[in-house]
């Protein structure tokens, strides 16, 4: 599986996009990075490196991207 | 995954035999059972498949027969952010709190920064009391191996399942959001209570507009995690001394708004979760069992104990939690 891209993952952070179809730790963790970006906007850049991370570790997460 | 209602003696001849466990009953029921591969946590409301009752004579246990090996760990306030250095590879984990402890509180406010946290389905619930008790005796958590029961701390089962089983783990929320037209709130220090909010904007005392606008204190406030929503029940309002306190805490830059009615929670529990839920872990919470009448009514195929508190990643209330582990060998 290939990783995803920090761009998709920071349009999801930055977006309201829907994330119903996706699991229950995605939903989570994403609504709680929407929530500390929407709070601090600077601290957007420091959490893409995280995300990829996390993606690459679980098999929780994905399928995020297209 | 097997779950059954058995006495004690049913209880103490199964964790004889080596099966994995976690059981929810009377903590002195619990006490009594032998050593084993089980953990258990203090209650004695159950949905069971003849509807909800209250039973001190009864054990819930369910059994992870698809998972080949368990470690149990007890976790304090201060070692609970640690959790998930016990994630076994294509594992799961359940995790039993005592309600108002000191584990309980660090969890809630902080389990979603654990580090690796999201990496296994995790799951559990909060053990409670009879709602008589409440104050008046300490809920609990027991390790089966040592024998030993936990006011203060956690206990963790980390499930080693094998390589042709998988978990996941959902939560079904009856509530929904008001509209937009409903009042949001806001507060600005996190926490399991608040004297002040921002309601659309406006800085007010919590408890005096609640009270001033007769807001239905069983409706939980609800935030939305991406779609996620997250329901913070109220425990009590107390206008004299300007407090308003919760069963989760309100978190310092979320939006809430009050949850609509919901008309018919059994019903609404069969709708939603379409008869699925037998042979799964699940739990709800005891609010739901109580506002919602549910003594003598089912919620769909899932059966349980009622929790004060029920744990999917973070702290949840009002919502019903389900692990259910699919095995294609």
């Amino acid at each position: 599986m290939s990783a995803p891209n920090p761009n998709t993952i920071k349009s999801l952070i930055v977006t309201d996009a829907n994330l119903s179809g996706m699991s229950l730790a995605t939903r989570i963790f994403i609504g709680r990075l929407r929530i500390e970006v929407t709070n601090n906007p600077a601290c957007l850049s420091d959490k893409i490196p995280s995300c990829l991370v996390l993606w690459a570790k679980t098999p929780l997460l994905p399928p995020i991207w297209p | 995954m097997k779950n059954m209602l058995l006495t004690v003696a049913e209880t103490a001849a199964l964790i004889e035999t080596g099966a994995i466990l976690s059981l929810a009953a009377d903590p002195d029921l619990l006490a009594s059972l032998p050593k084993g591969n089980w953990i258990g946590g203090s209650s004695v409301y159950f949905l069971t498949d003849e509807g909800g009752a209250m039973l001190r004579n009864r054990v819930f246990c369910t059994q992870f027969s698809d998972a080949s090996h368990a470690d149990i760990e007890v976790l304090s306030a201060q070692t609970l952010p640690n959790l998930a250095q016990g994630y076994v590879a294509n594992g799961a984990t359940v995790l039993l709190i005592p309600a108002f402890s000191a584990a309980h509180e660090e969890f809630a406010l902080n389990s979603q920064t654990y580090t690796d946290l999201f990496n296994q389905p995790l799951m559990g619930w909060v053990a409670g009391v009879h709602l008589d008790d409440v104050g008046r005796k300490a809920p609990m958590v027991f390790n089966g191996q040592t024998g030993q029961s936990h006011e203060n701390e956690a206990v963790a089962m980390y499930l080693t399942l094998p390589s042709t089983a998988h978990a996941t783990i959902d939560a079904v929320n009856l509530f929904q959001p008001g509209n937009a037209e409903s009042p949001s709130f806001q507060v600005e220090t996190s926490g399991f209570g608040a004297s002040t909010a921002k309601v659309n904007g406006q800085s007010v005392n919590l408890a005096e507009y609640i009270e001033d606008n007769a807001l239905d204190i069983r409706l939980p406030l609800v935030a939305d995690y991406g779609g996620a929503m997250v329901n913070v029940a109220i425990r009590a309002v107390d206008r004299q001394a300007g407090h308003v306190s919760l069963f989760a805490p309100v978190v310092a830059g979320v939006s809430y708004r009050q949850a609509r009615p919901v008309a018919d929670y059994a019903a609404s529990f069969a709708q939603e979760t379409q008869g699925a839920g037998a042979g799964e872990y699940a739990c709800n919470c005891i609010l739901n069992y109580v506002y919602g009448e549910l003594e003598g009514k089912t919620t769909g195929a899932f059966t349980g104990p009622a929790t004060f508190g029920e744990i999917a990643y973070m702290l949840l209330n009002q919502t019903l939690v389900r692990l259910d582990i699919q095995n294609a060998a």
